[in-house]
């Protein structure tokens, strides 16, 4: 998939997020809450001795269509910034940055009365900006960043309060897979205005984030 | 809420921290939390190797294509102790001390000696499983057919935590031409006479005069105090021969070979001895009862010096005719000794000597002038060497004033010409032109922590630690210039393409590549993260 097909996608589902009557939609959700995403692949090794990455998660969601007694689809768009760091052969301190934006849909199935099961995907952009510096020499640092598509897939439950204006909390386990981003050791320089040779930055490799995801998240809907 | 919806979530919650923990499984090799020791940077033909040792890979920058410098990487054994270019630099070979398993999942690994065609990204590293630590390796240029032959040896350094026994007399000879084998590397122990060898010293291929076999053959000389020990590295199976230098009292010591590879001969300086020491090696027929019997028998002569020599040079002359220059300090003079004969002359000088360079140097060239100075002293002597050793010749001395001492003293490759290290730190400098006999004093602002003359012997190129230049001497007409860099240098490397290589020491690979000594800023490339190459696919 293309990172243009992606950015085609992202545009048409925030359009349809944000042009979606008001009357119609009921209820605009905003979520936001921790989520841990589990990169079990090798080529994060290097970076850190656990697998597991922090984010802060925001979703913005507005109920478009209610099927004839069945579920809720809520357009969504999400957000969320994270990473991890570490240390690599004790001499070397290692730090990836991971934001993604993506849109999607979620289906949302009332259960109980406050209760909800609810699943939920979608695709967007991944950008990943990888940094490495001598611990003793803080000075010698390299770092990159690249862009890649990205998709996801979830499955939760959502608990609201039957107000006006609602307060919930979500939980949901999912998996989110895309586009290995590869990294060049570029060398860091402070000093933009001075005039530098051109340099280049060997390979890397690529960075495999795919992984499980865990998210819970305090609700706020309207 | 109901009962059913706590039921609910509750099982979800369980499925949640279920799918949490079984993906919170994993962490990483303790391979990403090794101590990290790089060796080099190791110049070697268009490239620059640094060894790994937490990555267990050799990593290569090669600079064939200036403008593009590109990295390579080769995967070797555990723990990396000692990297040596062949002498045609055309390959790396690198002794891996191995590891015993220790922890889940590591697998025992022998030491090994490793060969890597640095060249050819393609090539893979060859392995030889050399049965001891070795932290020393000699490499001999191919002889004949035959390919190079290394020798790994210990160090003086003693054992380290890691032994339990070492025998500092073992030995492992290796055919680099050849795949492992049985018979490849053979190990051995040479004859001790109580001393461990302070040094392994191979010869240029030699054919044995009178021997059946007329291929040239490459002989390794084990140097220990008061013995010197040979072996036939192209038969290393074969039994070596131990020459013992002295019996007792003052120990002899020996510091320096030269061969001449047309007869099969040796010459030693050593310390204690009061000659220059030669042995010649000649055919002698193997016992036909003994399978491991060599063909040669060393011959021991003392070359008359007179004095224990305290530097010496051989050079053919034109009529080729093989002379040893041998300086002496008790006596002061240089003697001229005829290797053939054994005849000598004794040349007295001003002043003990105890540095003796020829010119021009390399090359099908004879020699034509020797240069011989007192390290410390502010005088160098030019002696031609045209008739030096005929009697009725008067040795013409000419001494070559310079305004400070003279510390050390450098042959520029190509060049009638040497540079002159007046201090402990290579701030003052000077450029002796060897014909005219003239001196001229060279200015810098620093120290000439790295240096390296251009492969046709132009330019020297020099850089001081932390100073952010690297500076450029024609040696044609003593111009200097220099060139801002965006990184403090560590060390230049004049490669054989022209390029420079300049490396900053930083630990995640930093270096600029200049396409040649004339280069300007806007043809420079600084390559970073070399040693990070290929990193993250390497977990996978």
């Amino acid at each position: 998939m293309t990172t243009k097909t992606i950015l085609s996608v992202l545009v048409a589902a925030a359009v349809m997020t944000a042009g979606a009557p008001f009357a119609a939609a009921e209820r605009i959700d905003l979520s936001v809450g921790p989520a841990t995403r589990w990169m079990s692949s090798a080529s994060v090794d290097p970076i850190s001795d656990r697998d597991s990455s922090a984010f802060v998660s925001t979703v913005l969601g507005v109920r478009v269509a209610k099927v004839d007694a069945g579920p809720w689809v809520t357009a969504e768009v999400s957000y969320d910034h994270g990473g991890l760091s570490g240390d690599l052969f004790s001499s070397l301190d290692t730090r990836l940055s991971l934001d993604t934006v993506t849109a999607g849909l979620k289906i949302s199935q009332p259960l109980f009365t406050a209760v909800s099961a609810f699943a939920r995907g979608g695709m967007g952009l991944a950008h990943g900006h990888l940094a490495m510096s001598s611990v003793a020499r803080p000075d010698m640092s390299a770092s990159d960043g690249d862009w890649g598509g990205t998709t996801f897939a979830a499955v939760g439950l959502e608990a609201r309060s039957t107000t006006l204006v609602q307060v919930g909390f979500r939980a949901e386990v999912g998996y989110a897979k895309g586009q290995s981003l590869s990294f060049d050791a570029a060398r860091e320089r402070d000093d933009d205005d001075v005039l530098h040779i051109p340099t280049a930055g060997a390979a890397m490799g690529e960075l495999d984030t795919d992984g499980v995801t865990l998210r819970f998240a305090l609700v706020l809907a309207y | 809420m109901t009962r059913s919806c706590f039921s609910l979530t509750a099982h979800f919650l369980t499925a949640v921290v279920f799918v949490a923990a079984v993906a919170a499984c994993g962490g990483r090799s303790g391979a990403w939390d090794r101590e990290r020791l790089v060796l080099g940077p190791i110049p070697l033909k268009n490239q620059v190797a640094y060894v790994d040792s937490a990555r267990d890979e050799v990593i290569v920058v090669d600079v064939q294509d200036p403008g593009a410098p590109v990295v390579r990487t080769y995967a070797i054994g555990r723990r990396a102790i000692y990297a040596v270019p062949t002498p045609d630099r055309e390959h790396l070979a690198v002794i891996t001390r191995g590891q015993e398993a220790y922890y889940e999942g590591e697998i025992d690994e022998a030491p090994a000696l490793w060969l890597i065609d640095t060249a050819d990204p393609a090539a893979t590293p060859v392995a030889y499983a050399i049965g001891s630590p070795f932290d020393r390796l000699a490499i001999a240029d191919p002889a004949g057919d035959a390919g190079p032959i290394a020798v790994a040896y210990f160090s003086a350094s003693g054992p380290d935590s890691d032994g339990f026994f070492r025998n500092p007399n073992e030995l492992a000879v290796i055919d680099l031409a050849r795949p492992a084998a049985d018979d490849n590397p053979v190990i051995k122990t040479v004859r001790s006479f109580g001393a461990a060898p302070s040094g392994v010293v191979l010869s240029p291929p030699m054919v044995l005069p009178g021997a059946a076999d007329p291929t040239p053959r490459i002989f390794a000389l084990i140097l220990a105090v008061n013995t010197v020990t040979i072996i036939d590295v192209t038969h290393p199976e074969r039994d070596e021969v131990s020459v013992r230098l002295g019996t007792g009292g003052t120990g002899v010591t020996p510091r320096e070979v030269v061969f001449a590879p047309q007869t099969a001969t040796a010459y030693l300086r050593s310390d204690g001895a009061s000659d220059v020491l030669e042995i010649l090696l000649s055919y002698e027929a193997p016992a036909t009862e003994n399978a491991t019997d060599n063909d040669y028998q060393p011959a021991l002569a003392e070359l008359g010096a007179n004095s224990t020599p305290t530097d010496i040079a051989v050079y053919d002359d034109p009529t080729g005719r093989r002379l040893i220059l041998a300086a002496t300090a008790s006596p002061s003079q240089l003697v001229v000794i005829d290797a053939d004969s054994g005849q000598f002359r004794a040349i007295p000088t001003p002043a003990p000597m105890n540095r003796v360079l020829l010119f021009p140097q390399g090359g099908d060239i004879a020699p034509r002038m020797a240069i011989l100075t007192h390290l410390g002293s502010p005088v160098a002597y030019r002696l031609p060497l045209s008739g030096i050793t005929e009697d009725l010749t008067p040795a013409r001395l000419e001494p070559v004033a310079v305004d400070k001492p003279i510390l050390d003293i450098v042959p520029v490759p190509g060049q009638d010409r040497a540079m002159i290290v007046h201090d402990d730190n290579r701030e003052v400098l000077s450029l002796l032109d060897v014909g005219i006999g003239s001196v001229s004093p060279l200015e810098g602002i620093g120290r000439l922590d790295s240096y390296a003359f251009a492969a046709d012997g132009s330019q020297l190129i020099g850089i001081t630690d932390g100073f952010g230049r690297v500076g450029f001497l024609d040696l044609d007409n003593l111009h200097p210039s220099d060139m801002r860099l965006d990184d403090p240098p560590v060390q230049v490397f004049a490669m054989p393409n022209g390029a420079v290589f300049i490396d900053h020491g930083d630990s995640l690979g930093l270096a600029t590549v200049l396409p040649s000594t004339a280069a300007d800023r806007s043809e420079a490339v600084v390559l970073s993260g070399f040693l990070l190459a290929e990193i993250l696919d390497e977990g996978r």
